[in-house]
């Protein structure tokens, strides 16, 4: 049986929770859809995990703000369906759903909310495959969750805020880090100097516990290598060495039981596609985004995208973009009039701009080398289907080198993950070997199901769930 | 036998049982069975359809390489599953297995 519902918010963390909430309040009937068994997102994650206790203590977590929204969330009259996947989103406003037993079933709804978050940008290397190789956001859910920490030696390698985060939370959880390998593009001192008044003025704390965060790291002796190039993972089977290139050229080859990668986050936009949204290039944040208006409305009208899903900002932002996306579905559904809402519009879009106001600054001091992205032949781009950078440029070459044709070629994207990893190291790869623009190439085309279905659980949608 | 990844000493002590690949393991009920995974296994978690070592990269559903038999269904995303006592989890290497569903498979069954 279908159920009928004024939102349908996929995806439970800080957007998804304060859009539910927000919706919830203005009195509509709201249904949110998470994969996971516990709702807060990978920033809370572990909040009323089995480690709750140890995460309260970790540096950096935000206990007061998830107990608060989570707490709420909990005693609302929301429908949660949680450890549940959502895989089409049809044309009509209808949300196909498959619990963890496998049983599919249809919400109906008026109007959708996409918050569905941020991934961690792929950067293939040599050696990206093996055990021992995880991202820093892997390594992080796993403390926070499982109260998990990797065996020594454990390097870090990348650039962006969460690498010293993790430094920290790390080291406060019995860890130790062997060394941290910087990579990225020489920082810009001028663009720092440009954004870095705004961003004191608008977030001063946030500042400071960054700094208090590179104090720390610096205390525990941790070894920083700056301007690292040519990683490599090493050893057969499992990871047992990493090498690497410092700034004066310098080859290291140190042993290595976990290393773990960050190259910055960019908006998970594999749902958005496949609900036909349109995507662009944003040139600052090498990524591709929603495009979407000032609530978050995507090109598809009634369908929202909130929170790292449209943009990165945080867990701050992101609160604050649910908000802004629920309060216009509230006016689109008349159950209120944006005369009466003015006041918590205004409260939110300033919150909002404020919360966004340090981004300039990180991605000016963290910011991909483009070189990162177009690796040797021999390194493996897709992991799913194991196909290498080689294949993809000889592939490209006999055709119209798009990566829809490359994909039917070669397998790449064509794997259990959906292309969620290779998608943008492909396109940015065939942008390099045909001199195009990554814009105007644009990313492969995402279809229903935007996650793997089995066959039995397509079979098992009710009859009177009545598709269209 | 060295694995690469250990419980926190900070973290409140195992509550529950679980089998991996038939072998009894102490865990936190609660935890995610890809963690159970990654602190049992010596290096690799599973194997892919190739044959080649694997192990979870992302812990949030997005990259598939976690996949493993939990209770006897195939290809779940360990990451995204919380442990219970008395789980069965069993490594997948190589090829998913499929469900038998030929016509002997029914006949079977149905005795
Ligand atoms: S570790 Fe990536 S999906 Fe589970």
């Amino acid at each position: 049986m279908a159920e009928f519902f004024d939102l349908v918010v996929i995806g439970a963390g800080p957007a998804g929770i304060s859009a539910a909430l927000t919706a919830s309040d203005a009195g509509l009937h709201v249904a949110v859809v998470e994969e996971h068994f516990s709702p807060g997102g990978q920033v809370w994650r572990g909040a009323d995990g089995p480690a709750a206790r140890m995460w309260r203590r970790l540096p950096g977590v935000t206990a007061r703000e998830a107990s608060r929204f989570l707490t709420r969330f909990r005693h609302s009259d929301i429908r949660f369906f949680s450890q549940a996947r959502a895989w089409e989103i049809t044309s009509s406003g209808q949300v196909l759903v498959t619990d963890v037993n496998g049983n599919s079933f249809t919400l109906t709804s008026r109007k959708i909310v996409l918050a569905t978050g941020a991934q961690e940008r792929t950067v293939p290397f040599r050696g990206w495959t093996l055990p021992g190789v995880m991202t820093v956001g892997a390594g992080q859910i796993l403390l926070k969750s499982s109260g998990v920490v990797p065996r020594e030696p454990i390097w870090l390698a990348g650039q962006g805020p969460l690498i010293a985060l993790y430094a920290v939370q790390l080291l406060a959880a019995g860890g130790s880090i062997a060394g941290i390998l910087q990579t990225g593009a020489p920082v810009s001192w001028v663009r720092v100097l440009q954004t870095l008044p705004e961003a004191i003025w608008q977030c001063p704390g946030q500042i400071g516990k960054g700094l208090v965060r590179l104090a720390k790291i610096r205390l525990r002796r941790v070894r920083i290598f700056r301007d690292v190039e040519k990683i490599e993972a090493l050893g057969s089977g499992k990871l047992e060495a990493v090498s690497f290139t410092d700034r004066k050229g310098i080859t290291h080859h140190v042993d290595a039981a976990v290393l773990m990668v960050h190259e910055g986050l960019i908006p998970g936009v594999h749902p958005v596609l496949a609900a036909g949204g349109r995507l662009e290039w944003d040139e600052t944040e090498l990524c591709f985004r929603p495009i979407l208006d000032e609530w978050g409305e995507s090109t598809v009208p009634g369908l929202f995208v909130a929170g790292d899903a449209a943009r990165i900002g945080g867990a701050d932002a992101a609160l604050y973009s649910g908000a802004l996306a629920a309060l216009r579905v509230a006016m689109q559904t008349g159950h209120a009039e944006e005369k009466a809402l003015a006041r918590k519009i205004r409260f939110h879009r300033k919150r909002f701009r404020q919360a966004m106001a340090l981004r300039p600054l990180v991605t000016t001091l963290s910011r991909l080398r483009l070189e990162q992205l177009s690796p040797a032949d021999d390194v493996m781009i897709c992991r799913c289907e194991s196909v290498n950078a080689g294949t993809i440029c000889r592939a490209s070459l006999t055709g119209s080198g798009m990566p829809d044709q490359v994909k039917a070629f070669t397998r790449t994207g064509m794997g259990a993950c959906q292309g969620r990893q290779c998608a943008l190291p492909l396109s940015v790869l065939l942008a390099s070997t045909h001199n195009k623009s990554i814009a105007e190439l644009g990313l492969f085309r995402v279809r229903a199901p935007f996650k793997p279905l089995k066959l039995g659980e397509l079979a098992s949608l009710s009859h009177e769930s009545d598709i269209q | 036998m060295t694995v690469n990844f250990f419980r926190s000493p900070f973290a409140p002590p195992t509550n529950i049982r679980v089998m991996v690949d038939g072998q009894t393991v102490l865990a936190l009920a609660g935890e995610s069975v890809a963690a159970i995974l990654l602190r049992t296994c010596d290096g690799p978690t599973g194997h892919d359809h190739a044959g080649r070592p694997r192990a979870p990269y992302c812990m949030m559903g997005i990259c598939f390489e976690c996949v493993a038999i939990v209770d006897g269904a195939a290809s779940v995303r360990t990451c995204l599953i919380p442990a219970r006592d008395g789980m069965n989890i069993q490594r997948q290497n190589g090829p998913y297995p499929l469900p038998d569903i030929s016509c002997q498979g029914q006949a079977k069954r149905n005795g």
